[in-house]
């Protein structure tokens, strides 16, 4: 009896200090991946027509800490040392390694759970939706690649420690469509960015962006981000359409019907979507989203799980990476489908367990398809002139999000699980006849072991 | 004591929270391509003999000990797996390693060749492995999946070429491979040395030049019709634009003819809209014969034996069907003659398209198969089935084609039944001895689905249902008809719809010995062959009527 105070007193001294309810949290550590869940490359903006800057965006998704975190990277620095044989030398059995903090412009801290990312078509933006926050962030990218999303607009120096985007920079539920009463859904999976010329031909060069959020539920957020001929103002939530197919995944515009498309992870059907810009008075305040038709992926076993598509409209060819079954769905857009409401898809070419994400680029003018196969652990390389696969890169621990650098011929792979960038040099591609191997040739950020995550 | 046990518990609870990996073992990954060979386990140790060792007698049973193995490619690990397809066995091929392991291949193998005949010299029987990634060519000794050799390197010879090769073949003396090189618009010829041995590869370049379309007709009369209702004929070709998806060869598919009387090879082309054609001789491929113009560019390629022209096994006719890259498959005549070449119509008039069989999915794979049948005597068996096995619909006996499916279904075109002359219920078919319940009414013409079921029940609808055009409301009868131009031409078309909807229908029973000597994998993802008839759906609805 004696004894059982002091252990309770014990244990309430432990206790205690944890139950506060103004606990910060832990701030991220600057300069380190945790779990990746979305990378992208800045348009060309480099000297030699390269992407200048590498932007990743942190998930925190073991809640380690108390957000996630937006990383801008100076791709050139990256690709430099991934050339230079003192760096790492092309004899050496094993990527070498670069530290993420030495190549790090800056980052910003954000919520945790990014649904996606997009950067504007002048570059000068980043558009994250956050799924712990139900909006979407903004993040302005300056010529030099920091990141700033705070209101008073001031860059951080150097070294400052990364500031926190301020509600001002959060959107979704504010302006125009709130008196619609809509806001963004809660629970965005994607982003893509539209040059508003492409939605209405007779817009100004360079007047902004339209920013599309695709929600799990069923949902699409409509943004459009005007951009003035001195200065910037902040994306305004126009319109939001719901009763979508459920379990969107992917999202792309197809710029030859001018509709979006969102593939679902629960149903064999491809949403579509159209933009309606009032074209006479030309003030995008008053534009709406519609549905236009569903197509469905049919004749397939079973066809309900799609999770990303790209457009091709030079070749009228669309591609829908399939989870059931595993395949790349290629689909001639101008063929008459098979039974009506379908996607005309004329092959498949197999992939690997759980593919996740496509991103489409040509290299050495051919094009080619890169998938990543997050269960299998493979990265996928497509010729689609050819329609087969002509390298899988293994080895990865959880492949998710891929970013290529066309010019540079590099390509970045965010290993969600690794919580590392891996870097492919696709050199190889460019040289017929070439008998070298696709593989990583590089680690930004070190392999830090992580339990199975389910 | 208590106290300290308490709290040594609480600390090991939150030790314990973190997630052990789950341990996976070896499975087919992306499995590939596929070959047979035989092994004679009576001997130690085991031994690859001749296919044909491995096959049943003609009272259908295995010699015992000779259990045939198929050896699978894993595309996604580069890896060869062997499975013991008699005791359905997977075999680990290093037994040191924890788990099954596959031997190793090059990277991306896409395509394994065994020969049928193992040599007569006593050496072992070797398989023959193509590598997309490495673009080489290597062998292996059999022997090896049965019994492995730790240590040493499995594979005894190894050649390159100077592009990726996606498929190969062998030639029916199987002295020579025979490897498609898509990117190099060119396929490769090499030796067989003794003891797996690979000599140096040559290159045939393929012709470019597009061949001018045959025009002709093919009369074919094959048919055996036993229903009140109106048969349609196939209707007019349609005239097409050739396409073409480059300005180069693309081998695609590779095929050795072994039913003519001068073998060839056969060569799908993925990017002109040629079925290439060389003949193969003692040393190898000659020069190439001209190619068929099929109008589309093709991925896989098959030939029939020669068949009879009619049902009552006069006559005799050859046939090509191809998948072409829309996935569509047609039937081509290769018959020696002043058709020889031609496209021909197969589907109704008012079919999405008259010279494509009658099948809807996206068609991945084909395979002419032979149960039963007699190349050197094609009326050998002519409607005299065992007496266990009654005639009926799911009984395969004489020639058909085997068409894989994007959506998982295996089906099967009619091309000569052994068993049509005696198809249809006796007494209401002449020369029927079917029964009304298995084989009541007989519908089997060439290049069409494989009927297994008539559905005598006329379309109609549920409830009340109606389409809305331009904001106006339109009932649809139970007869289809409406007062809209698209209801006009449903009517039109109604009393045949019947007639015409037919539903082919898989194998019901996995037979043994179908695709026995295939040796190409149908491909896509396999499906029992006993599952239900799928209906027919269109618009991604099921239903008697479409809404």
């Amino acid at each position: 009896m004696r004894a059982f105070p002091h252990f309770t007193t014990v244990l309430l001294a432990i206790l205690t200090p944890a139950c506060s309810l103004d606990q910060a949290g832990v701030d991220p550590v600057q300069g380190t991946f945790n779990f990746p869940a979305e990378v992208a490359l800045s348009p060309a903006l480099a000297a030699d027509g390269a992407p200048a800057f590498l932007f990743v965006a942190n998930a925190n998704f073991d809640l380690r800490y108390n957000g996630g975190t937006v990383m801008s990277l100076d791709a050139m620095r990256i690709a430099e040392a991934i050339r230079d044989p003192a760096m790492c030398p092309e004899s050496a059995t094993a990527p070498c390694v670069l530290d993420p903090s030495v190549y790090e412009i800056n980052e910003v801290r954000t919520g945790s759970f990014p649904g996606g990312m997009a950067v504007s078509t002048r570059g000068d933006r980043i558009y994250v939706p956050i799924r712990s926050d139900g909006n979407l962030t903004y993040i302005d990218v300056d010529d030099s690649g920091r990141l700033s999303c705070v209101t008073n607009g001031t860059v951080p120096g150097n070294d400052a420690p990364p500031a926190r985007c301020d509600d001002g920079h959060r959107r979704g539920d504010e302006t125009i469509a709130n008196q619609r009463g809509e806001a963004m859904p809660a629970d965005p999976v994607r982003v893509i960015t539209v040059p508003l010329t492409a939605l209405d031909a007779a817009a100004p060069p360079d007047s902004g962006d339209a920013v599309i959020v695709a929600d799990v539920a069923g949902a699409m957020s409509f943004f459009i981000d005007e951009r003035a001929q001195n200065g910037s103002t902040a994306p305004q939530l126009i319109d939001v359409i719901s009763g979508l197919a459920s379990g969107l995944a992917g999202l792309a515009y197809d710029p030859t019907s001018q509709l979006l498309y969102g593939t679902s992870t629960r149903s064999s059907e491809l949403a579509r979507v159209g933009v309606a810009l009032d074209l006479q008075a030309h003030d995008l305040r008053r534009s709406f989203l519609f549905k236009a038709s569903s197509l469905f992926v049919g004749g397939l076993d079973d066809g309900r799980d799609t999770r990303d598509i790209h457009f091709d409209p030079a070749n009228q060819m669309a591609y829908v990476l399939s989870r059931r079954p595993e395949v790349l769905l290629v689909a001639d857009m101008s063929a008459t489908p098979r039974n009506n409401g379908e996607l005309p898809v004329e092959q498949l070419i197999g992939v690997s367990a759980g593919p996740s994400r496509l991103t489409v680029a040509t290299i050495g003018g051919t094009q080619y398809a890169f998938i990543s196969c997050y269960d299998a652990r493979t990265l996928y390389v497509i010729d689609l002139d050819l329609s087969r696969e002509v390298g899988i890169i293994r080895g990865f621990s959880g492949p998710f999000q891929i970013a290529v650098d066309s010019v540079r011929n590099l390509l970045y792979v965010a290993d969600f699980r690794g919580s590392n960038l891996r870097v492919v040099d696709l050199a190889p591609l460019t040289t017929p006849g070439a008998d070298a191997a696709l593989s990583v040739v590089a680690f930004v950020g070190t392999q830090r072991p992580r339990s199975e995550l389910h | 004591m208590r106290n300290r046990f308490a709290l040594t518990l609480a600390c090991m609870l939150t030790a314990c929270s973190s997630n052990a990996l789950p341990f996976t073992p070896a499975a087919f990954e992306r499995p590939g391509d596929a070959a047979f060979v035989c092994f004679d386990t009576n001997q130690n140790p085991d031994v690859a003999v001749s296919l044909d060792l491995c096959r049943k007698d003609a009272n259908g049973v295995l010699t015992p000990g000779f259990w045939l193995h198929s050896l699978v490619l894993q595309t996604a690990r580069g890896e060869i797996a062997a499975v013991d397809l008699v005791n359905n066995v997977l075999l680990d091929s290093d037994q040191s390693v924890p788990g099954y392991t596959f031997i190793e291949a090059g990277d991306l193998p896409s395509a394994i060749v065994v020969p049928t005949v193992a040599p007569s010299d006593g050496s072992p029987l070797h398989a023959y492995i193509a590598n997309a990634g490495t673009r080489d060519i290597w062998s292996v000794a059999a022997n090896r999946f049965r019994t492995p050799e730790y240590g040493t390197d499995p594979f005894a010879a190894r050649v390159s070429l100077d592009g990726a090769p996606t498929s190969l073949t062998i030639s029916p003396d199987e002295r020579f491979l025979f490897a498609g090189v898509p990117d190099r618009g060119s396929v490769y010829q090499i030796e067989l040395l003794p003891d797996g041995g690979l000599g140096a590869p040559t290159e045939i370049v393929l012709a470019a030049e597009i061949p001018a379309v045959v025009t002709g007709t093919h009369e074919d009369s094959y048919a055996r019709v036993c229903t009140s209702g109106t048969v349609l004929d196939a209707g007019a070709r349609p005239t097409r634009t050739p396409e073409t998806n480059g300005v180069a060869p693309r081998p695609s598919t590779l095929l050795v003819d072994r039913f003519s009387e001068t073998p060839s090879l056969l060569i799908a082309d993925s990017a002109l809209p040629i079925v290439h054609r060389l003949p193969i001789g003692s040393a190898g491929l000659g020069a190439e014969l001209p190619g068929i113009a099929v109008e589309i560019p093709v991925r896989d390629v098959v030939v029939t034996p020669a068949v009879p022209t009619n049902v009552d096994g006069s006559g005799s006719s050859r046939y090509l069907y191809a998948i072409d890259v829309h996935g569509d498959v047609m039937a081509v005549d290769f018959t020696d003659g002043e058709s020889f070449g031609a496209i021909l119509p197969v589907n109704v008039p008012f079919a999405r398209t008259t010279d494509r069989l009658a099948f809807l999915p996206l068609a991945t794979t084909l395979e002419v198969i032979t149960p039963g049948y007699d190349v050197g005597d094609p009326r050998n068996g002519l409607c005299s089935p065992p007496a266990t096995i009654s005639i009926a619909a799911n009984r395969l006996h004489g020639v058909f084609l085997a068409v894989g499916f994007a959506d998982g279904t295996v089906r099967i075109a009619d091309i000569y039944d052994l068993d049509a002359p005696c198809r249809g219920e006796a007494g209401m078919c002449e020369g029927g001895a079917g029964s009304s319940s298995s084989d009541s009414i007989a519908f089997i013409r060439r290049h069409r689905p494989r009927i297994g079921e008539l559905i005598t029940t006329e379309i109609s609808t549920v409830g009340s249902v109606a389409f809305i055009s331009d904001g106006a409301t339109w009932p649809i009868s139970a007869t289809g008809a409406t007062a809209s131009p698209w209801q006009l031409a449903s009517a039109r078309t109604h009393d045949r719809v019947s007639q015409w909807l037919r539903r082919s229908v898989p194998a019901r029973r996995h037979h043994s010995s179908i695709g026995l000597h295939a040796g190409r994998s149908l491909g896509g993802r396999r499906r029992r062959l006993d599952r239900p008839i799928r209906r027919h759906r269109r618009g991604g609805r099921s239903g008697t009527f479409r809404r």
